[in-house]
């Protein structure tokens, strides 16, 4: 059985957290450069704002409503991710980290088991020990796992899928709305008659192998209790997260480093595919809290790029100093993670004025020509040898950055 | 999150560890939050303003416990006593605030650090 898990609001529901000013008040939160909103609550919802919103339009209506604002920070986000991250993998053997605040916990298919009691315990852990509210769908299939959660949080925030009247809550959901499928997507689709979830489901199987993409066809699979193995992506991510659990464990920061390598390498091919730059990285690495024989070692480290970038050398540098520091020798490692957050369009980057990067066509160039010979002749085919990092920083605007409560000692939250 | 727990494998020889703090004070890494210390109440418990707090959200508060909660927008922390029939944050000072249904509790401080 397959549980979507993620965070209400995670950006805004992380600010709040420390701020016990803030219970029940709307909070948005700005993107790189506080350019858009990229993150609110459902009290900045109602008060008519939403996902998108440009700033300079915005500002003066959230000060007129009393609308928190916040610049995006990627360091106390990454820093609270991973400590649910760290609460998923002590509650179930295998988890799957899709999103910085996304996850799949995989369970066994039991006889009579409890799921919704199971999921009632890990919503109620996480919340009790990071404050952080999540839901939870629960499904046969990851596509339904995320429909359930959609559902969960206006229905007490769990919920599983063999509950539901199933028919009658696909027909209420539009086709676009279903994992994988996209406004492009679901364009094409309604021109074929298929407006909803129901509709997709009912597409035969047959038909859906031969007029579909490969991940079209996989969705309607899931949609009807078919598990596809293979990794199903949205059209567009806001964050990429890459990470795989090691089959046996590894103890030597050389082969922590290829593992990572390997996975940026990953991660940087889809931000590529998807025209995104990415300007902060995290790294997790962790052992295995089933393991009760050995020490216990799980630690998370993020660092700003200098400017936002879809270079691999930059990137994979920048994670291998993290890595770097993160390790300690005696442990059996089980985990090794990249995130890359905020993410936003490679084209629109803005040439600075000062900037003495004037190799950015070049390295351009270099990319392209990486990205294609590795697609023709397989990945790794070319691969990075060293990293290198540099200590010009990027001047970013963040004129509403909160505090790194959690991993600062100057920045604590105080008490009285 | 920085912090290593566990125990050292015993196959690991007989090496000498240093001693490390976050083994002795913290018990559940991703449930620990650390705060500051701002005023005087809790002197006589031999906390100072100033001090660094070592929270922990996983440790259920009881009788006897310094409590962390959101009081006023603010955080607060004080020693839970029992009263009678019910529970209240008291400040040691014969001030109590009592504890209903939409307390929030942050979480149980386990420890204190203090540079001299």
């Amino acid at each position: 059985m397959i549980f979507h898990i993620d965070a209400n609001s995670f950006y805004a529901s992380c600010e709040r957290i420390f701020r016990p000013d803030l219970a029940d008040k709307p909070i948005v939160v700005l993107s790189n450069n506080d350019g858009i909103v990229i993150a609110l609550n459902d009290e900045a919802k109602k008060q008519g704002f939403a996902r998108g919103n440009a700033w300079f339009k915005v500002s003066a209506d959230c000060a007129a409503k009393g609308v928190h604002v916040f610049s995006s920070n990627y360091t106390l986000y990454a820093d609270m991710s991973a400590r649910i991250v760290s609460i998923y993998n002590r509650l179930c053997p295998e988890v799957e980290v899709y999103s910085i605040d996304e996850c799949f916990l995989y369970y066994p298919d039991w006889k009579c088991p409890d799921y919704e009691g199971i999921a009632r315990h890990i919503r109620n852990t996480v919340l009790r020990e990071t404050g952080m509210p999540v839901s939870i769908g629960i499904a046969p299939t990851r596509t339904l796992a995320k429909i359930c959660n959609k559902l969960a949080k206006k229905r007490g925030g769990v919920l599983a899928w063999n509950t539901l009247r199933k028919d009658d809550e696909l027909r209420a959901i539009p086709v676009g709305d279903v994992w994988g499928i996209g406004w492009s997507k679901a364009a094409f689709l309604r021109r074929y008659g298929i407006a909803t979830a129901f509709d997709l489901r009912s597409y035969p199987l047959d038909l859906a192998k031969k007029n579909l993409t490969i991940t079209g066809f996989r969705t309607v699979q899931e949609l009807n209790e078919i598990p596809a193995n293979e990794r199903i992506e949205s059209e567009k991510c806001r964050n990429i997260c890459s990470s795989k659990s090691f089959g046996e464990p590894v103890t030597e920061l050389s082969e922590l480093e290829e593992a990572l390598a390997s996975y940026t390498e990953e991660a940087v091919s889809r931000l590529r595919a998807q025209k995104s730059a990415v300007s902060y990285v995290s790294v997790f690495l962790m052992t295995n809290p089933w393991d009760e024989s050995g020490p216990q070692y799980c630690n998370q480290l993020s660092a700003s790029l200098q400017k936002p970038t879809s270079f691999l050398p930059d990137i994979l540098g920048t994670a291998e100093t993290l890595l770097r520091t993160l390790y300690r020798s005696g442990y059996r490692y089980r985990k090794v993670m990249i995130n890359l957050l905020g993410l936003e369009d490679d084209i629109v980057l803005q040439k600075d004025l000062f900037d003495q990067d004037s190799g950015k066509q070049e390295s351009d160039a270099l990319m392209r020509c990486f990205d294609e010979i590795n697609s023709r002749y397989g990945r790794n085919t070319l691969r990075v040898g060293t990293g290198r990092s540099d200590s010009r920083r990027w001047a970013m605007q963040r004129r509403f950055l909160s505090p790194a409560y959690t991993t600062d000692v100057r920045s604590l939250p105080e008490v009285h | 999150m920085a912090t290593e727990t566990g125990f050292p494998s015993p196959a690991r020889g007989y090496e000498a560890q240093a001693i490390n703090l976050n083994e002795l004070l913290v018990r559940n890494p991703p449930a620990t939050f650390y705060m500051r210390m701002q005023g005087v109440q809790l002197v006589y418990r031999g906390i100072l303003s100033g001090d660094l707090l070592v929270v922990d959200r996983s440790r259920p508060p009881a009788p006897g416990c310094l409590v962390v909660f959101r009081q006023d927008g603010d955080f607060t922390c004080r020693e839970l006593v029992r009263d009678g029939d019910s529970l209240v944050f008291a400040d040691g000072a014969g001030n109590g605030i009592r504890v209903c249904e939409e307390t929030e509790i942050f979480g149980t401080v386990t420890g204190v650090i203090r540079k001299l």
